[in-house]
């Protein structure tokens, strides 16, 4: 209990879901196998989410995703409350992708599946249309920017996350964060009206 | 290199961004007609980077974590078979009453084995009953042959 106090008063983790992957995490440290399944479970779908708009090749991704979590696994050990489990993981995930995209200069990059199966609640035939355009133009333009800016966003607007996680997964400091995520969202809107 | 302009007004949709700085960006906004185009686009870009629909394809990693050999397990150095922890005399008890046990019953296996061995032959015997002249139950080979003489007659 006083591990948990302290968690939420000295790392500022007030969200219930952050509180929940604390506890699975410390308990997966300590070698309980079934809380890492639960982070596991809980995580990869985000994190394929980003590798695969990452690398933009969803075979790759799915390799990629793995592996992420099977080093998360052997190094959940070293893992400390203090650092949130979710950054720790995304970054774990965001060098396996530096090294993939570092190793791999040419990567053939597939078109992503998007904007083909988009919800919207939108009545009519014509706005789903319209919609599915869209999300299939920013998918496209996503995919044109410069890796660094893509994570920036992906990790801000998809993920979530603040400038400090996103300082602390991408390793840069919250000045970098600000203008490289100010830089991404200006490429892409340039991209979008070109 | 993107117009400074951008880069403020980028901040200003984040939290991160909060007080004096994002009232006085704000402050401009509303009186400047190519900003306020700016911001606009700049909140609906994020608004639809927020509405994009997961990829499909995603893993089941979970699944093929479980199935992978290695994936339960720990440092291989780390592990130590029985043999080698500190509490396996803890367990000598439990296999010396296995070991008992077995004993136990083999032993009455071969105790009870004659009295299994006269029952088979016994059975053997009654099913070669039917090859004897005289019937199974019967006193004699042939019935005509021990009637009572009123019988005969």
């Amino acid at each position: 209990m006083e591990l948990f106090a302290l968690l939420s008063v000295g790392a500022g983790v007030n969200a219930d879901a952050d509180l929940e992957d604390v506890r699975h995490a410390v308990r997966a440290s300590a070698g309980d196998a079934r809380a890492y399944s639960w982070l596991v479970m809980c995580h990869q779908g985000p994190v394929y989410r980003y590798l695969v708009r990452l690398v933009r090749v969803p075979e790759t991704a799915r390799e990629l995703t793995q592996d992420t979590f099977l080093r998360a696994f052997q190094a959940i050990p070293t893992w400390r409350p203090e650092a949130r489990f979710r950054t720790w993981l995304f970054r774990i995930a965001h060098n396996l992708a530096l090294d993939h995209l570092r190793r791999a200069k040419h990567v053939r990059l597939e078109p992503l599946e998007a904007g083909a199966d988009v919800p919207d609640p939108a009545p009519g035939p014509e706005r789903r249309l319209e919609t599915a355009q869209r999300m299939r133009r920013l998918e496209q333009a996503l995919a044109a920017l410069a890796p660094a800016h893509r994570e920036v966003l992906l990790l801000r607007e998809i993920e979530e996350m603040s400038y400090e996680d996103i300082a602390r997964a991408l390793d840069l400091n919250l000045g970098t964060v600000r203008s490289r995520i100010a830089r991404a969202r200006a490429a892409l809107l340039a991209v979008l009206r070109t | 290199m993107p117009c400074p302009r951008t880069l403020l007004l980028s901040a200003c949709l984040d939290p991160e961004c909060a007080g004096p700085r994002r009232s006085l960006i704000l402050a401009h906004v509303r009186s400047c007609p190519i900003c306020a185009a700016e911001l606009d686009a700049l909140r609906c870009l994020s608004d639809d980077l927020r509405a994009l629909p997961d990829p499909e394809g995603a893993p089941e990693a979970f699944r093929a974590w479980r199935m992978r050999p290695d994936a339960g397990r720990r440092d291989p150095s780390r592990r130590r078979s029985w043999r080698q922890g500190a509490f396996w005399w803890m367990r000598l008890p439990a296999g010396l009453a296995v070991a008992a046990s077995l004993a136990a019953g083999v032993g009455l296996a071969n105790w009870s084995l004659p009295a299994a061995g006269s029952a088979r032959s016994v059975a053997a015997a009654a099913r070669l009953d039917v090859f004897d002249a005289v019937p199974p139950g019967g006193l004699c080979a042939a019935g005509g042959l021990c009637g009572t003489p009123q019988e005969r007659t």
